[in-house]
Protein backbone atom coordinates (compact mmCIF):
# COMPACT_ATOMS: atom_id res chain seq x y z
CA UNK A 1 0.00 0.00 0.00
CA UNK A 2 1.47 3.46 -1.20
CA UNK A 3 -0.76 5.33 0.90
CA UNK A 4 0.60 6.12 4.42
CA UNK A 5 -1.09 3.70 7.04
CA UNK A 6 -3.06 5.07 9.63
CA UNK A 7 -0.93 3.36 12.28
CA UNK A 8 2.19 5.68 11.28
CA UNK A 9 -0.26 8.43 12.04
CA UNK A 10 -1.01 7.49 15.42
CA UNK A 11 2.52 6.71 16.32
CA UNK A 12 3.33 10.12 15.17
CA UNK A 13 0.93 11.84 16.98
CA UNK A 14 1.60 9.97 19.91
CA UNK A 15 4.95 11.34 19.80
CA UNK A 16 3.69 14.82 19.54
CA UNK A 17 1.27 14.19 22.38
CA UNK A 18 4.09 13.33 24.50
CA UNK A 19 5.73 16.57 23.50
CA UNK A 20 3.09 18.39 24.04
CA UNK A 21 1.76 17.36 27.12
CA UNK A 22 5.72 18.70 28.67
CA UNK A 23 4.84 21.61 27.07
CA UNK A 24 1.71 21.92 28.43
CA UNK A 25 3.29 21.69 32.20
CA UNK A 26 5.53 24.62 31.24
CA UNK A 27 3.28 26.35 29.69
CA UNK A 28 3.54 25.59 25.87
CA UNK A 29 4.33 28.82 23.70
CA UNK A 30 3.99 29.87 20.12
CA UNK A 31 7.78 30.00 19.47
CA UNK A 32 7.35 26.01 19.32
CA UNK A 33 4.98 26.31 16.08
CA UNK A 34 6.60 24.64 13.53
CA UNK A 35 8.52 26.80 11.20
CA UNK A 36 6.19 25.89 7.96
CA UNK A 37 2.90 27.38 10.27
CA UNK A 38 5.28 30.33 11.43
CA UNK A 39 5.95 31.12 7.94
CA UNK A 40 2.49 31.22 7.06
CA UNK A 41 1.41 33.63 9.71
CA UNK A 42 4.15 35.88 8.86
CA UNK A 43 3.17 36.13 5.74
CA UNK A 44 0.11 37.98 6.76
CA UNK A 45 2.52 40.39 8.37
CA UNK A 46 3.03 43.93 6.68
CA UNK A 47 6.52 44.91 6.53
CA UNK A 48 6.34 46.66 9.82
CA UNK A 49 4.92 43.89 11.97
CA UNK A 50 7.25 40.70 10.25
CA UNK A 51 10.26 43.04 11.65
CA UNK A 52 8.51 43.40 14.89
CA UNK A 53 8.10 39.76 14.94
CA UNK A 54 11.54 39.19 14.08
CA UNK A 55 12.76 40.58 17.13
CA UNK A 56 10.33 38.68 19.16
CA UNK A 57 12.41 35.14 19.73
CA UNK A 58 15.02 33.03 17.04
CA UNK A 59 12.28 30.99 15.97
CA UNK A 60 10.02 34.12 14.64
CA UNK A 61 13.06 36.07 13.54
CA UNK A 62 14.16 32.93 11.04
CA UNK A 63 10.34 32.12 9.91
CA UNK A 64 9.60 36.28 9.62
CA UNK A 65 12.96 37.05 7.49
CA UNK A 66 12.20 33.69 5.40
CA UNK A 67 9.17 35.18 3.70
CA UNK A 68 10.21 38.93 3.70
CA UNK A 69 10.73 39.77 0.06
CA UNK A 70 13.76 41.82 -0.21
CA UNK A 71 13.48 43.60 -3.76
CA UNK A 72 16.20 45.14 -6.07
CA UNK A 73 16.02 49.14 -7.07
CA UNK A 74 16.28 50.41 -9.91
CA UNK A 75 19.51 52.19 -11.71
CA UNK A 76 19.21 55.68 -13.10
CA UNK A 77 19.83 55.70 -17.34
CA UNK A 78 20.80 58.89 -18.19
CA UNK A 79 21.13 59.72 -22.54
CA UNK A 80 22.61 62.43 -24.37
CA UNK A 81 20.45 63.54 -26.95
CA UNK A 82 21.51 60.89 -29.82
CA UNK A 83 20.92 58.67 -27.58
CA UNK A 84 24.30 56.87 -28.80
CA UNK A 85 26.13 57.59 -24.99
CA UNK A 86 24.22 56.22 -22.24
CA UNK A 87 25.01 57.08 -18.22
CA UNK A 88 23.45 54.03 -15.71
CA UNK A 89 24.11 55.33 -12.31
CA UNK A 90 23.56 52.88 -9.00
CA UNK A 91 21.49 54.95 -6.66
CA UNK A 92 22.51 53.18 -3.12
CA UNK A 93 26.17 52.15 -4.56
CA UNK A 94 26.94 55.65 -6.39
CA UNK A 95 28.85 53.66 -8.83
CA UNK A 96 28.52 55.43 -12.31
CA UNK A 97 28.91 53.37 -15.93
CA UNK A 98 28.59 54.27 -19.30
CA UNK A 99 27.65 52.20 -22.38
CA UNK A 100 27.72 52.96 -25.59
CA UNK A 101 24.99 52.21 -28.07
CA UNK A 102 25.38 53.01 -31.48
CA UNK A 103 22.73 51.48 -33.09
CA UNK A 104 20.83 54.02 -31.01
CA UNK A 105 22.23 57.29 -32.41
CA UNK A 106 19.35 58.30 -34.57
CA UNK A 107 16.84 57.57 -32.51
CA UNK A 108 15.22 58.90 -28.95
CA UNK A 109 13.42 56.89 -25.86
CA UNK A 110 9.94 57.12 -26.06
CA UNK A 111 8.97 54.71 -23.03
CA UNK A 112 10.72 52.09 -21.00
CA UNK A 113 9.37 48.67 -19.07
CA UNK A 114 10.69 46.00 -17.27
CA UNK A 115 14.17 46.44 -19.14
CA UNK A 116 12.93 47.09 -22.68
CA UNK A 117 13.37 50.80 -24.50
CA UNK A 118 10.58 52.03 -26.87
CA UNK A 119 12.69 54.10 -29.08
CA UNK A 120 11.06 55.94 -32.23
CA UNK A 121 13.13 57.34 -35.20
CA UNK A 122 11.04 60.84 -36.37
CA UNK A 123 13.04 60.80 -39.79
CA UNK A 124 12.40 57.66 -40.86
CA UNK A 125 9.13 56.68 -38.61
CA UNK A 126 10.59 53.47 -37.54
CA UNK A 127 9.75 52.03 -33.91
CA UNK A 128 11.43 49.51 -32.33
CA UNK A 129 12.47 47.46 -29.01
CA UNK A 130 15.91 47.65 -27.73
CA UNK A 131 17.11 45.72 -24.92
CA UNK A 132 20.17 48.00 -23.47
CA UNK A 133 21.87 45.09 -21.94
CA UNK A 134 21.37 41.91 -24.66
CA UNK A 135 21.35 44.75 -27.37
CA UNK A 136 18.63 42.68 -28.78
CA UNK A 137 16.68 44.59 -31.22
CA UNK A 138 12.47 43.94 -32.49
CA UNK A 139 11.13 45.41 -34.74
CA UNK A 140 7.83 47.52 -35.20
CA UNK A 141 5.85 49.12 -38.23
CA UNK A 142 6.36 52.24 -39.43
CA UNK A 143 3.77 54.87 -37.02
CA UNK A 144 3.38 58.02 -38.76
CA UNK A 145 0.83 59.09 -36.66
CA UNK A 146 1.62 62.26 -33.72
CA UNK A 147 1.39 60.96 -30.45
CA UNK A 148 1.98 62.44 -27.06
CA UNK A 149 2.30 59.16 -24.70
CA UNK A 150 3.20 55.75 -25.50
CA UNK A 151 3.27 52.77 -23.40
CA UNK A 152 3.48 48.69 -23.90
CA UNK A 153 2.46 46.35 -22.05
CA UNK A 154 4.44 43.85 -21.43
CA UNK A 155 8.24 43.09 -22.96
CA UNK A 156 8.10 42.36 -26.35
CA UNK A 157 9.66 39.04 -25.79
CA UNK A 158 6.30 37.99 -24.56
CA UNK A 159 2.97 36.84 -26.25
CA UNK A 160 1.05 39.31 -24.96
CA UNK A 161 2.66 42.14 -25.78
CA UNK A 162 0.39 45.29 -27.00
CA UNK A 163 1.62 48.55 -27.49
CA UNK A 164 -0.63 51.94 -27.79
CA UNK A 165 -0.15 55.66 -28.70
CA UNK A 166 -2.27 58.65 -27.69
CA UNK A 167 -2.82 61.80 -29.75
CA UNK A 168 -4.56 64.03 -27.87
CA UNK A 169 -6.36 66.80 -29.85
CA UNK A 170 -7.92 69.47 -28.02
CA UNK A 171 -8.55 72.37 -30.91
CA UNK A 172 -11.55 74.06 -29.76
CA UNK A 173 -13.56 72.70 -32.50
CA UNK A 174 -12.69 69.53 -31.89
CA UNK A 175 -11.77 67.27 -28.94
CA UNK A 176 -10.82 63.71 -29.42
CA UNK A 177 -8.37 61.43 -28.99
CA UNK A 178 -6.85 58.95 -31.61
CA UNK A 179 -5.52 55.88 -30.38
CA UNK A 180 -3.37 53.74 -32.24
CA UNK A 181 -2.38 50.25 -31.36
CA UNK A 182 0.25 47.16 -32.22
CA UNK A 183 2.11 44.06 -31.55
CA UNK A 184 5.27 42.96 -32.42
CA UNK A 185 5.08 40.84 -35.37
CA UNK A 186 2.20 42.76 -36.38
CA UNK A 187 2.45 44.28 -40.44
CA UNK A 188 0.91 47.89 -39.59
CA UNK A 189 -0.36 49.80 -36.46
CA UNK A 190 -4.69 50.18 -36.08
CA UNK A 191 -5.54 53.75 -35.60
CA UNK A 192 -9.37 55.22 -34.33
CA UNK A 193 -10.54 58.22 -33.08
CA UNK A 194 -12.62 58.34 -29.73
CA UNK A 195 -14.48 61.63 -28.91
CA UNK A 196 -13.71 62.92 -25.38
CA UNK A 197 -15.60 65.74 -23.85
CA UNK A 198 -13.09 67.06 -21.38
CA UNK A 199 -9.73 69.36 -22.11
CA UNK A 200 -6.47 67.94 -21.62
CA UNK A 201 -4.37 70.19 -20.26
CA UNK A 202 -1.50 67.81 -19.03
CA UNK A 203 -1.18 63.82 -18.85
CA UNK A 204 0.73 61.32 -16.77
CA UNK A 205 2.33 58.44 -18.57
CA UNK A 206 0.62 55.78 -19.20
CA UNK A 207 0.68 52.87 -16.92
CA UNK A 208 -0.94 49.36 -17.27
CA UNK A 209 -2.31 47.20 -15.48
CA UNK A 210 -5.12 44.05 -15.24
CA UNK A 211 -5.27 44.73 -19.39
CA UNK A 212 -5.53 48.43 -19.34
CA UNK A 213 -3.22 50.77 -19.90
CA UNK A 214 -4.44 54.09 -17.15
CA UNK A 215 -3.63 57.37 -18.14
CA UNK A 216 -4.03 60.61 -15.65
CA UNK A 217 -4.76 63.85 -17.06
CA UNK A 218 -3.97 67.06 -15.37
CA UNK A 219 -6.50 70.09 -15.36
CA UNK A 220 -9.55 67.97 -15.65
CA UNK A 221 -7.95 65.64 -12.80
CA UNK A 222 -9.96 62.45 -14.05
CA UNK A 223 -8.33 58.94 -15.05
CA UNK A 224 -8.96 57.44 -18.20
CA UNK A 225 -8.36 53.97 -19.52
CA UNK A 226 -8.34 51.91 -22.55
CA UNK A 227 -8.59 47.81 -23.01
CA UNK A 228 -6.90 47.03 -26.15
CA UNK A 229 -8.61 43.48 -26.47
CA UNK A 230 -12.30 45.12 -26.49
CA UNK A 231 -11.30 48.77 -27.49
CA UNK A 232 -12.89 51.01 -25.38
CA UNK A 233 -11.90 54.05 -24.14
CA UNK A 234 -12.76 55.13 -20.58
CA UNK A 235 -13.50 58.32 -18.49
CA UNK A 236 -13.74 57.14 -14.84
CA UNK A 237 -14.89 60.20 -13.57
CA UNK A 238 -15.41 59.01 -9.93
CA UNK A 239 -11.40 58.90 -9.75
CA UNK A 240 -11.79 62.65 -9.60
CA UNK A 241 -8.85 63.83 -6.73
CA UNK A 242 -8.04 67.44 -7.03
CA UNK A 243 -10.73 68.62 -4.72
CA UNK A 244 -8.65 66.57 -2.19
CA UNK A 245 -5.14 68.90 -3.01
CA UNK A 246 -5.14 72.46 -2.22
CA UNK A 247 -2.80 75.36 -3.83
CA UNK A 248 -1.49 75.33 -6.87
CA UNK A 249 -1.89 72.00 -8.49
CA UNK A 250 0.11 73.56 -11.76
CA UNK A 251 3.34 73.34 -10.32
CA UNK A 252 3.28 70.02 -8.81
CA UNK A 253 4.40 67.02 -10.76
CA UNK A 254 1.95 64.01 -11.10
CA UNK A 255 3.35 60.74 -11.16
CA UNK A 256 1.27 57.61 -12.06
CA UNK A 257 2.45 54.70 -11.14
CA UNK A 258 1.28 50.51 -10.68
CA UNK A 259 2.36 47.68 -8.34
CA UNK A 260 0.87 44.69 -7.54
CA UNK A 261 -2.44 44.97 -9.52
CA UNK A 262 -2.74 48.00 -7.61
CA UNK A 263 -2.66 51.99 -9.11
CA UNK A 264 -0.72 54.66 -7.41
CA UNK A 265 -0.94 58.63 -8.29
CA UNK A 266 1.79 60.33 -6.88
CA UNK A 267 2.15 64.11 -6.51
CA UNK A 268 5.74 66.05 -5.48
CA UNK A 269 5.75 70.01 -4.84
CA UNK A 270 9.09 71.29 -3.32
CA UNK A 271 6.67 73.50 -1.42
CA UNK A 272 4.72 70.89 0.21
CA UNK A 273 5.06 67.55 1.36
CA UNK A 274 4.55 64.97 -1.55
CA UNK A 275 1.10 63.35 -1.35
CA UNK A 276 0.57 59.59 -2.56
CA UNK A 277 -3.36 58.24 -3.38
CA UNK A 278 -4.02 54.56 -4.00
CA UNK A 279 -7.23 53.78 -6.33
CA UNK A 280 -9.50 51.96 -4.29
CA UNK A 281 -12.69 51.15 -6.15
CA UNK A 282 -12.19 53.73 -8.81
CA UNK A 283 -11.92 56.41 -5.75
CA UNK A 284 -8.29 58.18 -4.88
CA UNK A 285 -7.83 56.98 -1.36
CA UNK A 286 -4.71 59.04 -0.17
CA UNK A 287 -1.94 56.61 1.84
CA UNK A 288 -0.63 58.54 4.81
CA UNK A 289 2.98 58.25 5.69
CA UNK A 290 2.23 55.27 8.79
CA UNK A 291 0.08 53.14 5.53
CA UNK A 292 3.19 53.38 3.09
CA UNK A 293 4.94 50.75 4.70
CA UNK A 294 8.42 50.72 3.40
CA UNK A 295 7.24 51.83 0.42
CA UNK A 296 9.71 53.76 -2.27
CA UNK A 297 9.05 55.13 -5.77
CA UNK A 298 11.34 56.26 -8.11
CA UNK A 299 9.84 59.31 -10.53
CA UNK A 300 11.46 60.06 -14.08
CA UNK A 301 9.83 61.65 -16.55
CA UNK A 302 9.20 58.11 -18.84
CA UNK A 303 8.41 55.77 -16.03
CA UNK A 304 7.75 55.47 -11.95
CA UNK A 305 8.85 52.44 -10.33
CA UNK A 306 7.54 51.26 -7.01
CA UNK A 307 9.39 48.95 -4.82
CA UNK A 308 8.78 47.85 -0.95
CA UNK A 309 11.21 46.87 1.56
CA UNK A 310 14.84 48.16 0.21
CA UNK A 311 17.05 48.84 2.67
CA UNK A 312 17.55 52.49 3.85
CA UNK A 313 15.18 53.62 1.58
CA UNK A 314 11.91 52.96 2.65
CA UNK A 315 9.32 55.36 2.70
CA UNK A 316 10.91 57.37 0.47
CA UNK A 317 10.37 58.93 -2.80
CA UNK A 318 13.41 59.54 -5.14
CA UNK A 319 13.87 61.90 -8.20
CA UNK A 320 15.99 61.38 -10.42
CA UNK A 321 18.45 64.08 -9.61
CA UNK A 322 21.71 63.42 -8.07
CA UNK A 323 22.18 65.53 -4.40
CA UNK A 324 25.80 67.55 -3.75
CA UNK A 325 28.30 65.75 -5.20
CA UNK A 326 26.03 63.72 -6.91
CA UNK A 327 26.30 61.05 -4.10
CA UNK A 328 22.63 60.16 -4.16
CA UNK A 329 19.54 60.72 -5.52
CA UNK A 330 17.47 63.52 -4.03
CA UNK A 331 14.20 61.80 -2.39
CA UNK A 332 11.87 62.89 0.77
CA UNK A 333 11.73 60.39 3.72
CA UNK A 334 7.90 60.40 4.72
CA UNK A 335 9.79 59.12 8.48
CA UNK A 336 11.92 62.23 8.63
CA UNK A 337 9.18 64.88 6.76
CA UNK A 338 12.16 66.23 4.57
CA UNK A 339 13.75 66.02 1.71
CA UNK A 340 17.24 65.17 1.37
CA UNK A 341 18.98 67.19 0.49
CA UNK A 342 17.13 69.60 2.60
CA UNK A 343 14.51 71.62 0.76
CA UNK A 344 16.37 75.27 0.95
CA UNK A 345 18.93 73.73 -1.10
CA UNK A 346 16.38 72.07 -3.74
CA UNK A 347 15.43 74.27 -6.35
CA UNK A 348 11.80 73.41 -8.10
CA UNK A 349 13.85 72.12 -11.35
CA UNK A 350 15.12 69.26 -9.31
CA UNK A 351 11.86 67.69 -8.59
CA UNK A 352 10.71 67.93 -12.54
CA UNK A 353 11.89 64.79 -13.64
CA UNK A 354 14.85 65.98 -16.05
CA UNK A 355 14.10 64.82 -19.77
CA UNK A 356 16.16 61.89 -20.92
CA UNK A 357 16.88 60.09 -18.07
CA UNK A 358 14.64 57.02 -16.43
CA UNK A 359 14.43 54.23 -13.83
CA UNK A 360 15.72 51.10 -15.29
CA UNK A 361 15.67 47.50 -13.56
CA UNK A 362 19.32 45.78 -14.18
CA UNK A 363 19.36 42.46 -14.89
CA UNK A 364 21.23 40.16 -12.42
CA UNK A 365 24.30 39.82 -14.66
CA UNK A 366 24.17 43.68 -15.47
CA UNK A 367 28.26 43.71 -14.07
CA UNK A 368 28.93 41.60 -17.28
CA UNK A 369 27.54 44.22 -19.35
CA UNK A 370 29.42 47.01 -18.17
CA UNK A 371 32.45 49.02 -17.74
CA UNK A 372 32.82 51.35 -14.08
CA UNK A 373 33.65 55.03 -15.32
CA UNK B 1 -32.38 8.16 4.55
CA UNK B 2 -30.22 8.49 8.14
CA UNK B 3 -27.19 10.00 7.57
CA UNK B 4 -23.47 8.04 8.26
CA UNK B 5 -22.17 8.70 11.62
CA UNK B 6 -18.44 7.85 12.39
CA UNK B 7 -17.16 8.15 15.97
CA UNK B 8 -13.40 10.83 16.82
CA UNK B 9 -11.78 9.34 19.99
CA UNK B 10 -10.31 12.33 22.06
CA UNK B 11 -6.94 11.91 23.95
CA UNK B 12 -8.60 11.47 27.09
CA UNK B 13 -10.92 8.49 25.06
CA UNK B 14 -13.82 10.39 25.25
CA UNK B 15 -16.01 9.99 22.02
CA UNK B 16 -17.91 11.99 19.42
CA UNK B 17 -20.32 11.36 16.89
CA UNK B 18 -19.88 13.44 13.91
CA UNK B 19 -21.88 13.17 10.81
CA UNK B 20 -19.17 11.47 8.27
CA UNK B 21 -19.73 14.66 5.58
CA UNK B 22 -19.07 17.38 8.72
CA UNK B 23 -15.90 15.12 9.80
CA UNK B 24 -14.84 14.50 5.82
CA UNK B 25 -13.61 18.10 5.69
CA UNK B 26 -10.63 17.25 7.35
CA UNK B 27 -8.56 15.91 4.68
CA UNK B 28 -6.69 13.23 7.55
CA UNK B 29 -10.07 12.08 8.48
CA UNK B 30 -11.32 12.30 4.71
CA UNK B 31 -8.61 9.31 4.61
CA UNK B 32 -9.01 7.45 7.37
CA UNK B 33 -12.93 6.93 6.71
CA UNK B 34 -11.77 5.72 3.40
CA UNK B 35 -9.06 3.08 4.63
CA UNK B 36 -10.98 1.63 7.81
CA UNK B 37 -15.16 2.31 7.48
CA UNK B 38 -16.56 0.83 10.45
CA UNK B 39 -13.32 1.98 12.73
CA UNK B 40 -13.02 4.80 15.80
CA UNK B 41 -10.94 6.93 14.61
CA UNK B 42 -8.20 7.71 17.88
CA UNK B 43 -6.86 11.29 17.42
CA UNK B 44 -4.50 10.86 20.64
CA UNK B 45 -3.19 14.72 20.49
CA UNK B 46 -6.39 16.46 20.50
CA UNK B 47 -8.20 17.17 23.43
CA UNK B 48 -11.60 16.60 24.23
CA UNK B 49 -11.95 20.51 24.07
CA UNK B 50 -10.31 21.52 21.12
CA UNK B 51 -11.90 18.32 19.52
CA UNK B 52 -15.11 19.64 20.20
CA UNK B 53 -14.23 23.33 19.01
CA UNK B 54 -12.63 21.71 15.75
CA UNK B 55 -16.51 19.85 15.23
CA UNK B 56 -18.23 23.04 16.15
CA UNK B 57 -16.48 24.96 13.34
CA UNK B 58 -16.97 21.97 10.95
CA UNK B 59 -20.60 21.55 11.43
CA UNK B 60 -21.04 25.20 10.94
CA UNK B 61 -18.91 25.12 7.60
CA UNK B 62 -20.30 21.48 6.34
CA UNK B 63 -21.60 22.47 2.95
CA UNK B 64 -24.40 19.56 2.08
CA UNK B 65 -24.43 18.22 -1.25
CA UNK B 66 -27.63 16.68 -1.38
CA UNK B 67 -29.54 19.10 -4.07
CA UNK B 68 -31.29 21.14 -1.36
CA UNK B 69 -30.00 24.64 -1.40
CA UNK B 70 -31.58 25.76 1.57
CA UNK B 71 -29.69 22.90 3.60
CA UNK B 72 -26.67 24.96 3.76
CA UNK B 73 -28.09 27.94 5.49
CA UNK B 74 -25.39 30.20 5.79
CA UNK B 75 -24.06 32.70 3.11
CA UNK B 76 -20.70 33.23 3.03
CA UNK B 77 -21.34 36.77 4.62
CA UNK B 78 -22.39 35.26 7.92
CA UNK B 79 -20.09 32.59 7.68
CA UNK B 80 -17.29 35.05 7.84
CA UNK B 81 -19.09 37.20 10.74
CA UNK B 82 -19.37 33.86 12.31
CA UNK B 83 -15.87 32.32 12.00
CA UNK B 84 -14.70 36.08 13.16
CA UNK B 85 -16.57 35.36 16.59
CA UNK B 86 -15.71 31.87 16.53
CA UNK B 87 -11.37 32.84 17.30
CA UNK B 88 -12.53 35.81 19.03
CA UNK B 89 -13.94 34.06 21.93
CA UNK B 90 -10.83 31.76 21.52
CA UNK B 91 -7.86 33.19 24.24
CA UNK B 92 -4.40 32.78 23.41
CA UNK B 93 -3.57 29.09 24.35
CA UNK B 94 -6.39 27.50 22.58
CA UNK B 95 -5.81 29.30 20.17
CA UNK B 96 -2.45 27.81 19.69
CA UNK B 97 -4.37 24.13 20.17
CA UNK B 98 -6.64 25.24 17.47
CA UNK B 99 -4.22 25.79 15.10
CA UNK B 100 -2.16 22.98 15.83
CA UNK B 101 -5.57 20.79 15.46
CA UNK B 102 -6.51 22.42 12.08
CA UNK B 103 -2.85 21.68 10.78
CA UNK B 104 -2.81 18.26 12.26
CA UNK B 105 -6.37 17.49 10.71
CA UNK B 106 -5.25 19.15 7.52
CA UNK B 107 -8.94 21.55 7.82
CA UNK B 108 -7.43 24.12 5.48
CA UNK B 109 -9.97 26.95 5.81
CA UNK B 110 -9.67 26.43 10.19
CA UNK B 111 -5.82 27.31 9.78
CA UNK B 112 -6.72 30.16 7.81
CA UNK B 113 -8.63 31.63 10.24
CA UNK B 114 -6.62 30.94 13.01
CA UNK B 115 -3.18 31.55 11.51
CA UNK B 116 -5.21 35.06 10.35
CA UNK B 117 -6.32 35.59 14.39
CA UNK B 118 -2.41 35.06 15.45
CA UNK B 119 -1.15 37.70 13.03
CA UNK B 120 -4.07 40.15 13.78
CA UNK B 121 -2.79 39.53 17.50
CA UNK B 122 0.65 40.28 16.33
CA UNK B 123 -0.08 43.58 14.14
CA UNK B 124 -1.98 44.94 17.28
CA UNK B 125 1.14 45.04 19.36
CA UNK B 126 3.38 47.96 19.46
CA UNK B 127 6.56 46.14 20.07
CA UNK B 128 8.55 43.01 20.27
CA UNK B 129 8.08 43.11 23.93
CA UNK B 130 4.02 43.50 23.89
CA UNK B 131 3.61 40.54 21.52
CA UNK B 132 5.72 38.18 23.67
CA UNK B 133 3.94 39.31 26.70
CA UNK B 134 0.90 38.22 24.58
CA UNK B 135 1.78 35.00 23.41
CA UNK B 136 4.07 34.32 26.74
CA UNK B 137 7.32 33.58 24.86
CA UNK B 138 10.43 33.75 25.67
CA UNK B 139 13.08 36.14 24.52
CA UNK B 140 15.97 34.22 24.00
CA UNK B 141 17.95 37.04 21.92
CA UNK B 142 19.87 38.78 23.43
CA UNK B 143 20.08 42.86 23.79
CA UNK B 144 22.77 43.11 21.02
CA UNK B 145 20.79 40.76 19.11
CA UNK B 146 17.89 42.50 19.09
CA UNK B 147 19.87 45.79 18.08
CA UNK B 148 21.28 43.93 15.39
CA UNK B 149 18.09 43.26 14.10
CA UNK B 150 16.96 46.80 14.36
CA UNK B 151 20.30 47.78 13.11
CA UNK B 152 20.00 45.50 9.88
CA UNK B 153 16.86 46.50 8.80
CA UNK B 154 16.42 50.03 9.70
CA UNK B 155 13.42 50.35 11.01
CA UNK B 156 12.43 51.85 14.02
CA UNK B 157 10.85 48.35 15.77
Amino acid sequence: MASPSPYSTTVASKSTKTQREDALDTSISFSDLPSRLLEVIMYRLVLKDNICASAVCKSWCEAAASVRVMEKHPWLMCFDKHCSSFELRDPVRSKLYTMHLPELAESAVCFIKDGWLLMYTSSSKDMFFFNPFTRELVSLPKFSVPFQAIAFSSPPTSDNCVLIALDFVTRVQERRILISTCQPGATEWITEAFPTLLPFYRHSKLVYLNERFYCFTIGGGYLYSFHPSSRTWVCHQDAYVYHQLQGEWDKRETFLAERKGEVFLMFACSKEKPLVFKLVSLEWEEVTSTELDGFTAFFSSYNSELRTNLPSMRNNLCFPWFGEKRKLCVSYSFDNSSYNPPQESLNWLQLIPRQKCLWINPPSTVLDYLHED
Amino acid sequence: MSKKMIVLKSSEGVSFVVEEAVARQSKIISFLVEEFPDRELPLTNMTSEILRKTIEYCKKHVVEDDGGGDSSSSSSGDLKEWDVKFVAEIDQPRLMDLLMAANYLDIPSLLDVTCQKVADTIAACNDEKEIRATFNIENDFTEEEVEAIRMENQYPI
